[in-house]
Parts: C-alpha cells; sequence; structure tokens
C-alpha cells in the first residue's frame, strides 16, 4: 500500500521544485520579414483551402 | 516546525499546486527507489499525455475514415502510409513535450506570450473551430455506438455529455487522466476484430512493397488521404499535449519519459489505425453499398461478416473513440481558453466552483457539440471526413508557431530542434501543403485527376 504523503513531504517539494513560482516569462518578438510572410501565405491557404473543401463537399465528391 | 503548524501551512496552498506537489511527490519517492521496479513505476506515473493524445487521435471520426479507407482501398497504399504516419505523428507531437516541459506554458500562452495578442487570436481561433468541429464528429461516433445497443440517439449522446462532463470536472488531473487511459483500453478492442476477421496477411505483407491504389489517384483517393493524415495530426493534439504536460509537472528532467510515452502512443495508435483498415478492407471492400459515409453502413457490414459480436464490439469501440477524444478536446479547449485569456488558474486540478471561468469555455463546447447531433437530418456522415480534412487544413498554420517556438534559443536552451527534427518537421508541412494543393487541383480541375 502506497505511503502516505505527509504534509512536510508537499511543502519540501513545493519548495524545491519552485511549485508557487510562475513560469518564466518570455519577452515579446516581432513577427517580420519572411516569417510574416509566410504567416500571412497561410492564412490565405487556410481560406482558400477551406472555400476549395466545402466546394468539394457540396458538389459530392465523397 | 510541529505538525499541526506543517498540516495548516500546507492547507494554505493553493489546490492545484497542492495536487500538483502530491503527485511529484509520488515520482520522487519511485526515483528514490533502486532498480527496475522503481524505474517501472517513474515510468507508469510519467505515463499519461502522449498514450491519451495519440489514442484520442483515433477518435470517432478517425475510425471511420479508416474504415472507409479500407472499405474503399483494400490492402494496398494506405497500409504502409498509416505504418509512416507513427514517426509523423511522433515528430510533430515530441516538440510539445519538450516545449511544454521547458516553458512551463501552455501552446497558446507562449504563442500569447511571444507573439502577441494578435498572432495568438489567430491560432486561438483556428483551434476553437476545430475544435468545435472534432467535438461534433466524437458526439456522432457515441450516439451511433450507443444506438446498436438500442440506445436511441438524444439518450446516447446526451449520457455521453454527461459522462465527458462529469470526468472533466473530477477536480483532479491525476484522476481525470487515469480514467481516460483506463477508457482509453478499450481502443485496442479493434485488433481482436481484425484478426477475427481472418485477413489476407500476404497481400498485407505485399502492400508495403508495392504501395497499390486500387481503382488509381482520384478525388476520393485524396480526400481519403487527407482525413488520414488529418487524423493522425491535427491542431488539438498540440495544444493538449503541452498543456497536459505543463498541468502533469514534466520537467526537463524527466522528458525521456515523455518521449516514451509518446512513442508508446505512437505505436498503439498505428496499430489500431491498421487493425481498422484491415479488418474494413477484409469485410467491407467490394460489398455493394459498403463504402458509404454512414456509420451505421459499416457497423451493419461488420456484423454481417463476422457476427453480432462483432458488431457489438466495433460499437463499443466507437463509443470509446469517441468518448476519449470528446473528454481530450474539452480539456484542450479549456485549457487554451484558459491561456488565451491569462486565468491564473487554468488546471484540472482545480475545484469547477474556483475555476469556473477555466472549465466553461470546454462545457460550452462539448454541450453546443452534442446538441448540433440531435439536430435532425444534419449531414453526419459527411461531417465526419470534413472535419479531418481540414483539420490537415489548419495544421501548417499551428506547426509554423510549434517550430518557430521549439528552435527559439531564448526558450528552448539547448532544447531546441536539432537539424533533422526540422528538416521532419518542414518535410511534414509541406507534404500537408502539397496533398491539399492536389486535392483542391482535383476539386477545380476534376478532369486533371480522374
Amino acid at each position: 500500500m502506497a505511503r502516505a504523503i505527509a504534509p512536510d513531504e508537499i511543502l519540501r517539494i513545493v519548495d524545491e521544485e519552485d511549485l508557487l513560482q510562475e513560469p518564466p516569462v518570455y519577452g515579446r518578438v516581432a513577427v517580420r520579414g519572411p516569417i510574416a510572410l509566410v504567416w500571412w501565405g497561410l492564412r490565405i491557404y487556410v481560406l482558400l483551402m477551406a472555400v476549395l473543401v466545402a466546394v468539394g463537399f457540396a458538389h459530392g465528391l465523397h | 516546525m510541529d505538525s499541526v503548524n506543517l498540516q495548516d501551512l500546507e492547507r494554505t496552498l493553493p489546490r492545484d499546486v497542492r495536487q500538483r506537489a502530491q503527485d511529484r511527490v509520488e515520482i520522487r519517492r519511485a526515483r528514490e527507489a533502486s532498480g527496475i521496479l522503481g524505474r517501472l513505476r517513474i515510468l507508469l506515473l510519467l505515463l499519461g499525455p502522449g498514450i491519451l493524445v495519440m489514442i484520442a487521435d483515433n477518435d470517432a471520426g478517425g475510425v471511420i475514415t479508416y474504415a472507409q479507407t479500407g472499405a474503399s482501398y483494400h490492402l494496398g497504399f494506405f497500409i504502409p502510409f498509416l505504418v509512416l504516419m507513427i514517426p509523423v505523428a511522433f515528430v510533430v507531437q515530441e516538440m510539445t513535450v519538450r516545449l511544454g516541459a521547458v516553458t512551463r506554458r501552455g501552446h497558446a500562452e507562449m504563442i500569447f506570450m511571444r507573439y502577441g495578442r494578435f498572432w495568438g487570436t489567430f491560432s486561438a481561433l483556428d483551434l476553437v473551430i476545430a475544435n468545435a468541429l472534432t467535438l461534433i464528429t466524437e458526439f456522432i461516433g457515441i450516439g451511433a455506438g450507443l444506438s446498436a445497443f438500442g440506445v436511441p440517439l438524444p439518450a446516447g449522446v446526451l449520457a455521453g455529455l454527461a459522462l465527458v462532463l462529469l470526468v472533466t470536472l473530477i477536480g483532479r488531473y491525476r484522476l481525470w487522466e487515469r480514467i481516460s487511459l483506463w477508457i482509453a483500453l478499450l481502443n485496442l478492442v479493434f485488433v481482436p476484430l481484425a484478426l477475427y476477421a481472418h485477413p489476407n496477411w500476404a497481400l498485407v505483407a505485399r502492400s508495403f512493397g508495392s504501395w497499390h491504389v486500387a481503382g488509381g489517384v482520384d478525388g476520393t483517393f485524396l480526400m481519403l488521404l487527407l482525413a488520414n493524415l488529418g487524423t493522425t495530426i491535427a491542431p488539438w493534439m498540440l495544444f493538449f499535449q503541452q498543456s497536459a504536460v505543463v498541468d502533469k509537472g514534466l520537467t526537463p528532467k524527466e522528458m525521456r519519459f515523455g518521449r516514451i510515452d509518446t512513442m508508446v502512443g505512437g505505436i498503439v495508435m498505428g496499430i489500431v489505425a491498421l487493425a481498422i483498415v484491415i479488418l474494413a478492407a477484409t469485410v467491407m471492400h467490394g460489398v455493394p453499398g459498403s463504402t458509404g459515409l454512414e456509420i451505421q453502413n459499416i457497423l451493419q457490414a461488420v456484423g454481417r461478416r463476422i457476427g453480432p459480436a462483432a458488431q457489438s464490439l466495433f460499437a463499443l469501440g466507437l463509443v470509446e473513440a469517441g468518448l476519449i477524444a470528446a473528454m481530450a478536446i474539452t480539456a484542450s479547449t479549456s485549457w487554451a481558453a484558459g491561456e488565451a485569456l491569462g486565468l491564473r488558474v487554468r488546471s484540472l486540478n482545480a475545484k469547477p466552483k474556483e475555476a469556473l471561468s477555466f472549465y466553461l469555455p470546454g462545457v460550452i463546447a462539448a454541450t453546443v457539440a452534442a446538441f448540433v447531433v440531435l439536430i435532425p437530418g444534419a449531414p453526419l456522415g459527411y461531417l465526419n471526413i470534413l472535419v479531418q480534412v481540414l483539420a490537415t487544413v489548419f495544421m501548417p498554420a499551428a506547426l509554423l508557431f510549434l517550430l518557430l517556438l521549439v528552435n527559439d534559443r531564448e526558450v528552448m536552451g539547448s532544447y531546441v530542434n536539432s537539424k533533422l527534427q526540422n528538416v521532419a518537421a518542414i518535410g511534414i508541412v509541406g507534404f500537408l501543403i502539397v496533398m491539399n494543393g492536389a486535392f483542391g487541383a482535383s476539386i477545380l480541375f476534376p478532369h486533371l485527376i480522374r
């Protein structure tokens, strides 16, 4: 049978593993240049494909 | 400090932190135990997100897609293709394990934090749309599976919804995970079913050499190819596994176990997917009317060819597939919405009455999806395949941010992607786009692709 977990064990692990600590904060980076271009390309692609898939299914491609 | 004071101090900890601390104590104890049993105990404690995400990937829509694939294309191209999908799913999901363990933040949260509200909102919107649609297909599966046992569709769907909500609102991540894993075991029911159908194993083995497409490449083939891709890798899986890794408290030191978890899940997913394709190919291929998209046709075909017990087992597998995925996607929706909204408490360890705004998005998504299934005359059969195809449309955009994050040295430190991992991931994105393009071309220019 599993040993019961004592309060001091809980408090020790909270302290040792920084469980009360907020995770690291990462600063903002700008999405620009080729990455922004790729991203917008993918947005257009999502829109186009969603329309095409809908058209395909509406015309009974199944 | 005396024990009463320690107890008082422990009680002041937020519930989600206390619960996670209990899990971490158990992992530490297992770590301290020497030998193979200790290692096995750590593995068992750390298994979860990977297996769950992969098995939930064999969801109700996936089961129908695989059955459709086997019925339409027999034992050819899709057998080796699905084997290939195991490493594909692993490559994608392993990145979320690393990202979650290193940052201790969910996927939506990382996109919002690193790239801002504008890009984060787009990603969250994609996820909400894809999750809402996918949840509908899960309740289609649950309702259809239970109807094989004589349960009326509305009662089956509402019972499924009640179970999903009950487990989601249990207020303890570990218990939620363990219940989900027990339910997920039922996914294996398709393996004995496939064996019992006495498939032609020589033909299965030959398919690895031939990659033969029965009937040739046409629009239907491309659609099923995309649907198979979409049921293997989908946007909700990225958000789900990273949030689950964070909620479980996996640390970079334990990443190896996270990888094993994901690999085991991927292999199980592949075996079950292959079992369904082989089963459907054996009992349904060439049978008039068996290539329709309606679940009832599939169930009836299984019943006719291998008996009513097999039909009941298939139906049970379908219910399980819907349930496990509905539970995972409901949790994924809550986690992603909680992260996007910047809620402090966004853990399945939180009590529902203390974290209503965290649980609400998942609850609403599941409830709306269940009621959509009850709309009379809804084209449920089409919707199943459509959702899988749409998952592949959303996937490249979702993968772009994942790739940016796992290549960000400021975020990942030494855990950034290797060159090989990047080549594989970019190859997957490229393949998705090319296949989607070919499918689009087959719609616009049907004479080009038969």
